[in-house]
């Protein structure tokens, strides 16, 4: 069994459902984030257009995250989800450095890093991931990429335009896209400026919080 | 930057908020306070070869400085974890294939060496024991010195670090340094050492300058990633200012005071090349740690 | 990639070893072993959404936080063998309804059957409408529930203390209970005209359909007031007009071309997270899409085509569609119009019928003389001429977007090629931002019918009231009284003014403005109206009036004044800047602590959603029981910790039986007294058991799955959540009309065929009450339901509209030219291209919403707020910030003036933000941010913790207001908390809040009331200009002149409307049923006289 995620972009309509729901799921607490949905808007008036992309863990095959880790806190488990162990980890903050998504953060309650598994208790407990079942339009298929007739792979037949984000990192990821372009996949083809932008404040917070 | 923005205009106008700088000056420390430990056995190394006998009472003091760089080194790893109470976990729970873990055993293993060097020569006044330990202490600093640019580069976000640069940065770097110490500790050393040493510190600095300016010219062909860090320390960047004083600093300036010295057999340039150096390379250091975590990754 | 992964979970097995070895042989073997015995498992054969309903009772999950500690694989399944196993949840799914928009969407709390806690609510798969999805607010439920501001018990403002100045005292339900019901008592008691306008329940976004109505109908009292004149009243009327429906109702899923004058698809919209399913699906199929908005929404940003208008021009465009589709042939020669539905299915008869009428509207130049005859191919003459000046350079000009004749092209191939398979919501958007809006609605639809897509039919665009079920009123069987109240004979002047005969709604915004205005209520008390001057009780539920309504200092004003609002108290949940200015505040339940009937109409079904107290629900599951059954939902939430927190309908029973009428003598009390036990008020069992068995397959259903159940519909709902009666509803209107051979029957009731009359059109008439009303129509000689207007069929021309004083808009029109600008002013928007004279002058877009905020309802949720800071910038065209010289997080001042008096309103200070998705010539600020509190955190005598005030989204504020201006200055943002004491474990994170929420500014407030002359609904858009702010002014800044807005609505009312005079006898038409109570013809009829 090897669990895969894939967004179709397409459908994506930047609702941010899954983002609180994987909040509330995992009690990920303020000021970081498994999963967001980044808002990129491209093109001059009038041709304008807006992409929204959710952003999360890959579960690569080969993550450098987890060869990284000095202590196995990141692993593998059975069913290719790339899991977290919290009471392992020494917050040596090496996974983020290694991530080449930013899929990492030093949960600021535990001092730990942590990040998005997944939902691997849901899986175990034979439930879908929080963010695959709040999402209104579907966007989020998920499912067994050993499987070939499960949905996922179904979905990655039938489209061409399937994509992952930085396959040039070598780290295979199990999470695809349909429908992504370079303006939403690559983070240096879009324009950044922290402080305030159209819908929210952008900004680096303290890693690991406040405490 | 990335020449599809003028025609895309792709802006981002929503984002979350994202982690700010996660390795910051303690890890600078770290990395600094490094290099001092393990340049400084390099060095007593050559020095104890080349010149046997006027660098014999060097042996306890260098272990001390050692000792005491090292530990700063790893004062501050450990304080730069999250949970540095959980540090022990990385000998009960080893990952192997994680250069952080074998770095950490392999600093233990010099730590020991050091301990029992230090003892055959405090304690025991034993030198004979004391020299057939120290290549074994030269072979385990590189790997103890080296390790870091291991990390680095299994830090696979930052494109700008990659191993063979930053290894060879990171020997360079204890050269650096620790020619500079013992400079700066070897009063009593004849001139010709001294000389040697402010050899080993000039080419260094050189070295080291040449391989940050050929990243500066080269690098940014390598990746776009690599060209977006770099924007941190070009024109106006954020990191400019910075980034060229810890040059001038550690590298520039050394390598003129140490040619002055050389060549005009001032003992004074090299001292003070020797302090610029050891901490201009501080600023170095941060500068290149800080800014590849600038780069947006997503 | 196969063997690849097993390389690397050798990898990953290696260093589980190392743990082995570490933690010893048997503890391992008790890991693994406590997984095998557990269900859980790493590599579960299938996944499900949800669990099966079988199982909802008791669902065992496992933990996620727990799970962080590295899984089942390190530690195991929790067990008394394996106590450092992960831990596993025992759940109850308990099913509620999202309360924080009004597409009631289905919820499930799970709730912790340990520890009685909701740990998440999550979707409810069995609501067919949702089908177990949520956008973001309905997954911050949880959040709100447990927010650590949440009002913990009633407060009473402090004797002896002002209105506003923030002095409170715990009291209790009761005693709260005793005084305002004794008050409302004393005030019923009266008995005469004016005491049946007493009593005021303004209900804003209230997601219950038909509860509340009740509360004001058992009392007589006409003051059932609402919000809708501020949502989407614009699109109502539009509705109203064409089909006498409040709104459409479209069949997104299946439509080829989703045509949005709104945001469903993507921002918000009605029903949104719904629509946006719905929507896409279509275009999973291939559908379309197109959006018209001067902002690029989210929808726009996704859409095939975005169509930038000047906001408020949209009905050229509309014409414009028509004009081409009357005129154009399809490729094979074919006409474009969908003549089979048009001519059976519009009242075009009763135009070509009504000479008197054809020739005003030779007189009015739209049409150059009568009509040859009364033909159908003489009506398409008609139109014709009508619409042909809408010409495609006419739109580029009058909707400004020149240069963009291809992008018409474009919306012209996909309307054309989507045949009748269009669906579109008119709901706010253009409709409710200008004068006139209701205009384009009106023109809107034409394009829509004259292609055969209002047919309702599948992909198509229908009507709600086919399909929403209205039963939270009906529950009178459960009561003494045993059936419903009489009529209500008052009509309420503060909501009706006799200006405003044709309002959509309740002139609700105006509220404060009628009450200061004794000018006004003196000229028509003169003239024999008995116009109220204040209101005795005012009882705000599920509103912030003061907030969210234009000019909200007037509110202010109004609601301090104990001379206009003797009692107030707001049923709200959490603080709100409106119960700051009340006497009490009773903090009733969220989306999972109170139980409503509601029901969405957001596709072709008939459905309804039951909204629950889950805590109580679970408890009672249980096995537990209240000491009061009427009162089991303050008692569980009391007992289960969540504070003394109730819900309206134990509430408003309970008020009616012990302490409004507690003798019977008003006759209420009978109507809320149970049947079962009279000595007490009803229960929620009873009262909904009751009110929802009259749907038949429901009833049928719930008795056959709960067979011994003394309230199966009740417990069907209860454990379901959601039913849904019926399934394609698609055209109703040509069902035929049911007939036993003697008796037409419409919903159950005969009326015989001898006393029905048929007009000249087909129309089917019967004569009850007094009065006349068309049950059906005759078609091809078959007798249909027909549509809800008079006529049965969808009116183009709206004839009762020309006897109400406005024959000149009977039919589709828009100013043609500059001198129509005038003459037509009425259909003419306040912020029209033709005011802005100037760089700096623009049109300000005041209406739009973010994804995921709600109104006044996010500021509860740390998650909510957390994802939008900085929610109300001025969006402002790249261009035009260029030349005014504004930069990205400027500061700039936003000054409002009024097109019609010329007066200034004020201005607030807000940051730019200069991008390519807003069109030039307008901004664009959304009302999602800008939330303030005047202190951080009020001390209640004898409580150990103070009560924070919207700590996590409001940042505190200075107020000054004198009567004639009012300021507003933030003094300091929100902080990271330290100090909560209420859910202290859910809320733990709070010393991590990150924002200081000092980016809004509250605009509403400046923003001058525009009464739409026709439809009563507040314009929106304001005409503002703008410049760089100056150094002391800071954003979030206001500054007021609240006197000039009292002008502009006396402006507004005084030159645009076309009040009631003493030639009429109603107040508004019969036919147009006024919401809510329903009114007697004693309450219709009027007299004025001429003074
Ligand atoms: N997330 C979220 N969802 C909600 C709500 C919420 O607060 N938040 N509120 C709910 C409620 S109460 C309502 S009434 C509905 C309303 O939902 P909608 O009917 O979709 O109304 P709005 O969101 O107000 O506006 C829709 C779009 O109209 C655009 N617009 C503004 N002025 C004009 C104009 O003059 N012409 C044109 N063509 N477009 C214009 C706006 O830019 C916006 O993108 O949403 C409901 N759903
Ligand atoms: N500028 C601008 N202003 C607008 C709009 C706009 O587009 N632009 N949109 C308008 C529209 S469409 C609408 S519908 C109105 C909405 O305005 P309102 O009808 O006032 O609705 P909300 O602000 O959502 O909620 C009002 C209050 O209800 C209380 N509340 C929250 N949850 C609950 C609950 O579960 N139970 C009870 N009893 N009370 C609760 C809180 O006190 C909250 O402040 O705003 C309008 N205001
Ligand atoms: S995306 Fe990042 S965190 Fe996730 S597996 Fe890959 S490297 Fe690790
Ligand atoms: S922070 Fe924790 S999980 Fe990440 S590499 Fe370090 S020990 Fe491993
Ligand atoms: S799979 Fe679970 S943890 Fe990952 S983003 Fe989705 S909800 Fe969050
Ligand atoms: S829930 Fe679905 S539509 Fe909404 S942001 Fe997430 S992926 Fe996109
Ligand atoms: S669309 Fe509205 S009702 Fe549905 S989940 Fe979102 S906020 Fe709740
Ligand atoms: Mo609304």
């Amino acid at each position: 069994m090897q669990l895969g995620f894939l967004v179709d972009l397409h459908l994506c309509m930047g609702c941010k459902g899954c983002e609180v729901a994987c909040k509330v799921e995992n009690e990920v607490p303020l000021s970081t984030w498994r999963l967001r949905v980044k808002y990129v808007d491209v093109g001059m008036y009038p041709e304008t257009k807006r992409t929204f992309t959710p952003l999360r863990c890959n579960h690569c095959a080969n993550a450098p995250c987890e060869r990284i880790c000095p202590v196995s806190a990141l692993h593998y488990i059975e069913n290719g989800i790339v899991n977290i162990d919290k009471e392992r980890c020494i917050g040596c903050a090496g996974c983020i450095m290694a991530c080449p998504y930013g899929a990492i953060y030093i949960d600021p309650e535990t001092q730990t890093a942590d990040k998005c598994t997944y939902c691997a208790h849901r899986i175990a407990s034979s439930l879908m991931p929080a963010c695959v079942v709040a999402c209104p339009v579907e966007a989020n298929i998920f499912g067994d990429l050993d499987d070939p007739t499960s949905n996922i792979s179904k979905y990655i037949q039938d489209h061409r335009d399937t994509r992952v984000r930085k396959p040039e990192k070598g780290t295979d990821p199990h999470h695809f896209y349909v429908g992504g372009g370079d303006v939403n996949l690559n983070p240096l083809a879009s324009e950044r400026a922290e402080g305030y932008s159209l819908f929210n404040k952008i900004t680096h917070l303290p890693v690991g919080g406040h405490h | 930057m990335h020449a599809a923005i003028e025609a895309t205009h792709a802006v981002v106008t929503l984002d979350v908020g994202l982690p700010g700088i996660v390795w910051g000056w303690i890890i600078t420390m770290n990395m600094w306070a490094k290099s001092i430990g393990t340049g400084v056995i390099f060095m007593l190394f050559y020095l104890l070869k080349k010149y046997p006998n006027e660098a014999g009472y060097l042996r306890f003091p260098v272990m001390a400085v050692s000792l005491a760089f090292i530990h700063i080194f790893l004062l501050f790893t450990v304080i730069d974890l999250h949970q540095m109470f959980r540090f022990w976990h990385i000998f009960a729970h080893p990952h192997l294939t994680s250069a952080i873990t074998v770095g950490a055993w392999i600093v233990t293993g010099l730590v020991g060496l050091l301990g029992l060097m230090t003892f055959a020569v405090f304690i025991k006044k034993d030198t004979a024991t004391f020299d057939k330990l120290l290549p074994w202490a030269v072979v385990v600093s590189i790997p103890v010195t080296l390790y870091t640019a291991a990390i680095m580069a299994e830090a696979t976000a930052r494109e700008l670090w990659q191993m063979p640069t930053e290894a060879v940065q990171m020997i360079l770097a204890a050269l650096l340094t620790g020619s500079g110490t013992l400079i700066l500790m070897g009063k009593k050393l004849p001139y010709e050492a001294k000389r040697d040493l402010g050899i080993v510190l000039g080419l260094s600095a050189a070295m080291s300058f040449l391989l940050y300016m050929s990243e500066m010219v080269f690098g940014p062909m390598k990746a776009e990633e690599v060209i977006a860090t770099l924007q941190a320390v070009k024109g106006a960047g954020q990191y400019t200012t910075m980034f060229w004083i810890g040059q001038i600093m550690a590298y520039i300036v050394p390598m003129v005071l140490i040619f002055l010295s050389v060549t005009g057999k001032n003992e004074n340039f090299l001292k003070l090349a020797a302090v610029l150096a050891i901490a201009g390379l501080w600023i170095v250091k941060h500068v290149w740690l800080v800014i590849p975590q600038l780069l947006n990754l997503s | 990639m196969y063997l690849e992964r097993r390389t690397f979970l050798k990898g990953a097995a290696f260093s589980v070893a190392g743990v082995t070895l570490a933690r010893g042989v048997f503890s391992t073997d008790a890991v693994a072993e406590s997984v095998a015995e557990s269900k859980f498992t790493n590599t579960p054969n299938s996944l499900s959404f949800y669990p099966d309903h079988k199982e909802w009772d008791n669902f065992a999950e496992l933990d996620g936080t727990d799970w962080k500690r590295g899984g089942i694989e390190r530690h195991g399944v929790r067990s008394e063998e394996n106590p450092d196993g992960i831990l596993v949840n025992n759940f109850m799914l308990v099913p509620t309804v999202c309360s924080n928009c009004e597409a009631g969407c289905g919820l499930t709390a799970w709730v912790n059957r340990d520890t009685m806690t909701v740990r998440k609510y999550m979707g409810n798969p069995l609501h067919t409408g949702s089908r177990g999805r949520n956008c973001a607010k309905g997954y911050a439920v949880t959040s709100q529930m447990y927010d650590p501001d949440r009002i913990p018990f009633p407060l009473k403002r402090a004797p002896g203390s002002k209105r506003g100045e923030g002095k409170w005292v715990r009291v209790t339900w009761d005693s709260a209970m005793t005084e305002i019901g004794k008050k409302m008592h004393d005030t019923l008691k009266v008995g005469d005209d004016l005491s049946k306008k007493s009593i005021m329940y303004h209900i804003g976004r209230q997601n219950e359909n038909g509860f509340s109505k009740r509360v004001q109908h058992s009392m007589g009292q006409d003051g059932f007031n609402s919000h809708t004149n501020i949502c989407s009243a614009g699109g109502r009327q539009g509705t109203i007009q064409w089909a006498n429906d409040d709104r459409n109702s479209p069949d997104w899923a299946n439509a080829k071309l989703v045509f949005l004058q709104s945001s469903h698809a993507a921002d918000a919209g009605h029903y949104f997270q719904q629509s946006a399913g719905y929507i896409a699906d279509a275009r999973k199929k291939g559908a379309k899409m197109v959006v018209i908005d001067p902002r690029m929404s989210n929808s726009a940003g996704m859409a095939d085509l975005w169509l930038p208008l000047w906001p408020g021009t949209e009905a050229a465009l509309y014409l414009y569609l028509a004009n081409r589709v009357l005129h154009e042939k399809d490729k094979n020669g074919n006409d474009l119009v969908a003549h089979d539905f048009v001519k059976e299915w519009v009242n075009w008869d009763r135009l070509m019928a009504n000479k008197e009428h054809l020739a005003k509207m030779v007189g009015y130049g739209y049409i150059s003389k009568m009509p040859a005859g009364e033909s159908y191919a003489d009506f398409i003459e008609l139109a014709k001429e009508l619409y042909a000046p809408y010409t495609k350079e006419f739109v580029l000009k009058e909707c400004k977007i020149e240069g963009m004749g291809y992008k018409l092209d474009q919306l012209w191939d996909m309307y054309i090629h989507a045949g009748s398979q269009i669906a579109t919501y008119f709901w706010r958007a253009g409709s409710i931002g200008h004068r006139g809006g209701w205009m384009n609605v009106r023109a809107g639809f034409l394009s829509l019918v004259l292609r055969g897509a209002m047919r309702g039919d599948i992909g198509q665009t229908g009507l709600h009231h086919w399909q929403e079920i209205n039963l939270a009123g009906t529950g009178d069987a459960a009561t003494v009284a045993g059936e419903k109240p009489a009529k209500v004979d008052s009509w309420n002047e503060l909501m009706w003014p006799p200006e405003f005969p044709l309002s959509s709604y309740e002139m609700s915004y105006l509220l404060p403005h009628l009450l200061s205005d004794t000018e006004w209520q003196k000229k028509w008390q003169a003239k024999g109206l008995n116009v109220p001057t204040k209101i005795p009780v005012y009882i705000p539920r599920m509103y912030n009036p003061a907030w969210i309504n234009p000019d909200g200092f007037r509110w202010i004003e109004v609601l301090k004044d104990e001379s206009k609002i003797e009692l107030s108290l707001n049923l709200s949940p959490v603080w709100s800047e409106t119960n700051w200015y009340c006497d009490y505040i009773l903090p009733v339940g969220l989306a999972g602590e109170r139980s409503d009937q509601q029901s969405t109409p957001s596709k072709p079904e008939k459905r309804l959603e039951f909204r629950q107290a889950v805590l109580r629900v679970a408890a009672e599951k249980m096995g537990w029981k209240a000491k009061d059954p009427s009162r089991a939902t303050l008692e569980a939430h009391m007992k289960y910790g969540l504070g003394e927190i109730w819900e309206e309908t134990e509430f408003w029973a309970n008020m009616m039986v012990h302490h409004i009428d507690p003798d019977g003598s008003l006759g209420i009390r009978k109507f809320w007294a149970s049947k079962k036990d009279p000595s007490r008020a009803v229960t929620v069992p009873e009262y909904f058991d009751a009110a929802l068995s009259s749907l038949p397959k429901l009833s049928e259903t719930a008795k056959a799955a709960y067979p011994s159940a003394e309230y199966p519909v009740y417990e069907y709902l209860r454990d379901h959540g959601a039913w849904t009666e019926k399934t394609d509803v698609y055209k109703p209107q040509e069902e035929e009309l049911g007939f036993d051979g003697s008796n037409y029957i419409i919903e159950g009731k005969k009326f015989p065929k001898s006393e029905v009359t048929k007009d000249k059109f087909g129309t089917l008439w019967i004569e009850e009450d007094g009065h006349q009303h068309s049950i059906g129509i005759e078609i091809n000689g078959k007798i249909h339901e027909g549509f809800h207007t008079k006529s049965k069929k969808l009116e183009f021309f709206a004839e009762w509209f020309a006897e109400w004083k406005w024959p000149e808009y009977a039919v589709p029109v828009y100013p043609r030219n500059e001198g129509e600008y005038e003459k037509m002013i009425h259909l003419v928007t306040q912020v029209h291209h033709r005011h802005m004279k100037g760089d700096h002058e623009f049109a300000l877009n005041t209406i739009y919403r973010l994804p995921y905020n709600i109104h006044t309802r996010s500021v509860n949720s740390k998650h909510l707020m957390e994802i939008s800071q900085n929610h109300n910038p001025i969006w402002i065209y790249t261009k035009d910030a260029e030349k005014l010289g504004i930069k990205r997080g400027d500061a700039v001042k936003v000054k409002i003036t009024d097109t019609v008096t010329g007066l200034d309103s004020g201005y607030f200070i807000a940051m730019a933000v200069p991008t390519e998705a807003t069109r030039p010539g307008v901004l664009a600020c959304s009302h999602h941010a800008g939330r303030w509190k005047l202190k951080d955190s009020v001390d209640i005598p004898g409580f150990e913790h103070k009560l924070g005030i919207m700590g996590v989204g409001a940042p505190l504020y200075e107020m000054t207001n004198d009567g004639k201006t009012g300021t507003l200055k933030p003094v300091e943002g929100i902080h990271p908390r330290h100090d909560v004491w209420q859910f202290k474990e859910y809320n733990k994170d709070l010393d991590n809040i990150w924002w200081d929420g000092l980016s809004g500014s509250w605009q509403n407030a400046v923003a001058a009331p525009h009464p739409d002359p026709v439809a009563g609904n507040h314009a929106w858009h304001q005409k503002v200009s703008i410049e760089l702010a100056k150094a002391d002014d800071k954003i979030g800044d206001i500054m007021v002149n609240y006197e000039n807005n009292f002008k502009i609505y006396q402006g507004w009312r005084d030159k645009l409307t076309r009040p009631l005079n003493s030639k009429d006898t109603m107040r508004r038409p019969r036919h147009m049923p006024r919401p809510a109570v329903p009114l007697s013809d004693k309450a219709y009829a009027v007299t004025i006289k001429d003074v």
